[in-house]
């Protein structure tokens, strides 16, 4: 797109690196004022205030995010904000209204299902356009179409192959997502490959599998085992009632026990293995520019960030929620860096025209909490 | 006032090191090495530091200035700042205001649960039509009729006392319009369910089982009850209710409320639904006395009813009845 040689691929270049650290500033502390003041006037003004609320909560995370010396800035108004809260609010209405109305409420399921992909790409717009950073605006430049099929299209085959595409729908998203953002002229490029995703997966699969496979052992043992009349064997140091009871136990209350912890261990421990995975995978794999990215996340120090931040919420009974957010938001950026030959200094912002050429058009009034995958 | 401060001129993201100076008129200069600027006021625009970040000022041509924090700077712009900023920025610097904030929205909230959403309910139930009500009331017993209610089976001797009973009651109760009163068998995983409600605008209907395990005073109590519903038209106050809790709740929260407003909210639906089921009873005391029958007939009903269900004390918070204890207790005063 240009000849900046912040353009050009990180491996060519034969200047030495400099490595950039991302700081966070924030301290619990600092944000719990503000985040008590936010929810009070939301409880106050029913609601209205949330607008007002979701900026100054973006501006303390993005004003207290450091890089080179500068912060980062978010810039959204809030009325904007509050335009878009209105129309998703009014298509909840319609929504609710219409769901018992037969033919009327498939009519809305079908033009919600069209408008999904503009509201997704909106929103990813907004927020990449009014986060700032020393002056230059990121960009989004997905399109309807494409963020239909990455973003839901694609679920269908993962779907179909009981989720064995899966890793290969979400790098596709990954891809789709990273490859469209900017900074002022300079392209993110993704560059991880469909068996990183696979490996995420894999790595996981243990935890993630084991409710099935716990659920598939007690049908087996229900299924080919009379467990009532089934003795133990002297030979394999059962007596002749133990046997029955282990398998008794196994298709009965223990099994049972056994399928309620497994989700637990999914949520608790599956899912975060995941979505750390990915997110290593995804940003260690982004460059922007000649900068490359790395995000240097553990799993087990993540979990044990999430653990102790859920024991916190449970014995302060919530009130430690900006304590936490800000343990977590600081966890994550202290991680991440940018290495490069050039300095910081050399991005270029992009002209109205050429963000129209992005296909960066206005994105005024969308505002969903989209993950970037961080 | 002087500080130092990045400028960024918003077609690079290049620094430049550049000295600031706030002057008494409220002018702003960047001393550059390129050399200076000054921007009268109303020539910049700055939103005010959230937690001591760096101050940004933007100036005429979309460029930015970004200077460390410093007190003094803050409140030279402060004391220029929009009100509402000045106000929201107090609060969220003290902690004892933000605590006292904190305070005020616990009360409004409290005032909200315990006068605004009856006041709203009462006030909008007139205008729901009829027909509306009507409509909900069908997609209920619809929903009902796919959890296992099915036809009677009751005798026709059986059905006739209950409906002998049931007229009585709908001729003192003097309704403008007409009671639907039916029986209906009723099972859930293959165990029959005693119970009775009353369904938007004009329905009643009572299990088979309850009509079996009951006496026919018993039950007529019980129906009793379920008129009372009827007559304070409790079904439109609690759909107006559970909409308004709804859309405050997709408000505050963004329609992901937490656990902890999941159990705010069942608290609240429990509190009214039981002062609905304690309206209903006195309601009932007074239709039975009206046709000469005993008013304790109902707390004896309810006693049969939950004989084999122990009672918990979070009931008394959670359910959507009061513990059937206190409601025995209470009828057996009237």
């Amino acid at each position: 797109m240009n000849n900046s040689p912040l353009n050009q691929s990180p491996s060519h270049s034969p200047l030495p690196e400099t490595i950039h650290r991302f700081s966070f500033t924030g301290t619990g502390g600092g944000y719990f004022p503000i985040w008590l003041t936010n929810l009070a006037l939301t409880v106050i003004t029913l609601g209205i205030y949330g607008a007002w609320a979701k900026v100054r909560k973006e501006r303390y995370f993005h004003e207290h995010t450091h890089l080179n010396g500068s912060s980062f800035e978010y810039t959204a108004n809030p009325i904007s904000i509050l335009k878009g809260r209105l129309i998703v609010f009014g298509i909840f209405i319609i929504f609710a209204v219409t769901q018992t109305i037969p033919f009327v409420n498939i009519f809305v399921l079908l033009l919600l299902f069209i408008a999904a992909p503009k509201i997704v790409t909106q929103a990813i717009k907004f927020r990449a356009r009014y986060t700032n950073y020393r002056n230059i605006p990121f960009r989004f430049s997905g399109t309807y179409g494409r963020t239909f099929i990455y973003f839901f299209l694609l679920r269908i085959p993962a779907v179909l192959t009981l989720g064995l595409l899966f890793p290969w729908v979400k790098h596709a998203e990954r891809k789709y997502l990273v490859d469209n953002l900017g900074y002022g002229k300079t392209n993110f490029s993704f560059g991880a490959s469909v068996k990183t995703f696979y490996k995420c997966y894999l790595s996981a699969a243990v935890f993630l599998l084991l409710p099935l496979t716990i659920f598939i052992l007690r049908s087996l043992v229900a299924t080919f085992f009379d467990v009532e009349k089934l003795p133990g064997t002297i030979e394999n140091g059962l007596t002749p009632q133990s046997g029955s009871t282990i398998l008794e136990l196994i298709s009965g209350s223990v099994g049972a026990i056994a399928l309620v912890a497994s989700f637990f261990v999914v949520f608790s421990v599956g899912i975060p293995l995941v979505k750390v995975l990915l997110a290593r995978a995804t940003w260690s794999n982004t460059s922007i520019g000649s900068f490359k990215v790395t995000y240097n996340l553990t799993f087990w120090s993540y979990v044990g960030v999430l653990v102790t931040n859920i024991l916190l919420l449970i014995v302060t009974l919530g009130l430690a929620a900006p304590f936490c957010m800000v343990r977590l938001f600081k966890y994550k950026i202290d991680r991440l860096s940018i290495s490069g030959p050039t300095s910081i200094d050399e991005f270029v912002n992009a002209r109205e025209t050429e963000l129209r050429a992005f296909g960066d058009e206005a994105a005024d009034v969308y505002d969903l909490d989209i993950d970037f995958g961080l | 006032m002087r500080a130092r401060a990045l400028y960024f001129n918003g077609e690079t993201s290049r620094r430049e090191d550049v000295e600031l100076e706030f002057a008494p008129d409220n002018s702003i200069t960047l001393l550059k090495n390129s050399g200076s600027r000054h921007w009268p006021i109303g020539t910049y625009h700055f939103d005010l530091p959230i937690g001591k970040s760096a101050i940004r000022i933007r100036g005429p041509e979309g460029s930015l200035v970004e200077a460390p924090y410093a007190s003094e700077l803050y409140e030279a712009l402060r004391s220029i700042s929009t009100k509402q900023e000045k106000v929201v920025s107090a609060l969220e610097e003290r902690w004892p205001a933000a605590l006292g904030l904190f305070g005020l929205a616990v009360l409004v909230c409290a005032c909200l649960y315990l006068y605004g959403l009856p006041i709203a309910s009462r006030t909008i139930k007139p205008f729901i039509p009829f027909k509306l009500k009507q409509f909900v009331g069908e997609q209920v017993l619809t929903l009902y009729e796919k959890a296992g209610i099915g036809q009677s089976q009751l005798s026709e001797i059986q059905k006739a006392q209950f409906m002998k009973a049931a007229s009585d009651l709908t001729t003192a109760a003097a309704f403008p319009f007409e009671i639907e009163i039916t029986t209906r068998e009723w099972k859930l995983h293959g165990t029959e369910i005693e119970n009775a409600f009353a369904l938007l605008p004009e329905k009643i209907v009572v299990s088979d089982a309850l009509v079996n395990h009951l006496s026919i005073d018993e039950t007529q109590a019980i129906v009793a009850h379920e008129i009372g519903h009827l007559y304070y038209d409790h079904g439109t106050e609690h759909l107006i209710r559970s909409s308004l809790v709804s859309i405050l709740s997709i408000a505050l929260f963004g329609g992901d409320p937490g656990t902890v407003q999941a159990v705010a909210f069942a608290m609240l639906d429990a509190k009214y639904s039981q002062s609905h089921e304690t309206e209903a009873d006195l309601y009932a005391t007074a239709l039975l006395k009206k046709i000469n029958k005993r008013p304790q007939l109902l707390g004896e009903a309810l006693k049969k009813i939950t004989a084999d269900s122990p009672e918990y004390m979070h009931e008394k918070y959670f359910s959507s009845h009061p513990l059937t204890s206190e409601r025995k207790k209470r009828l057996e005063t009237e």
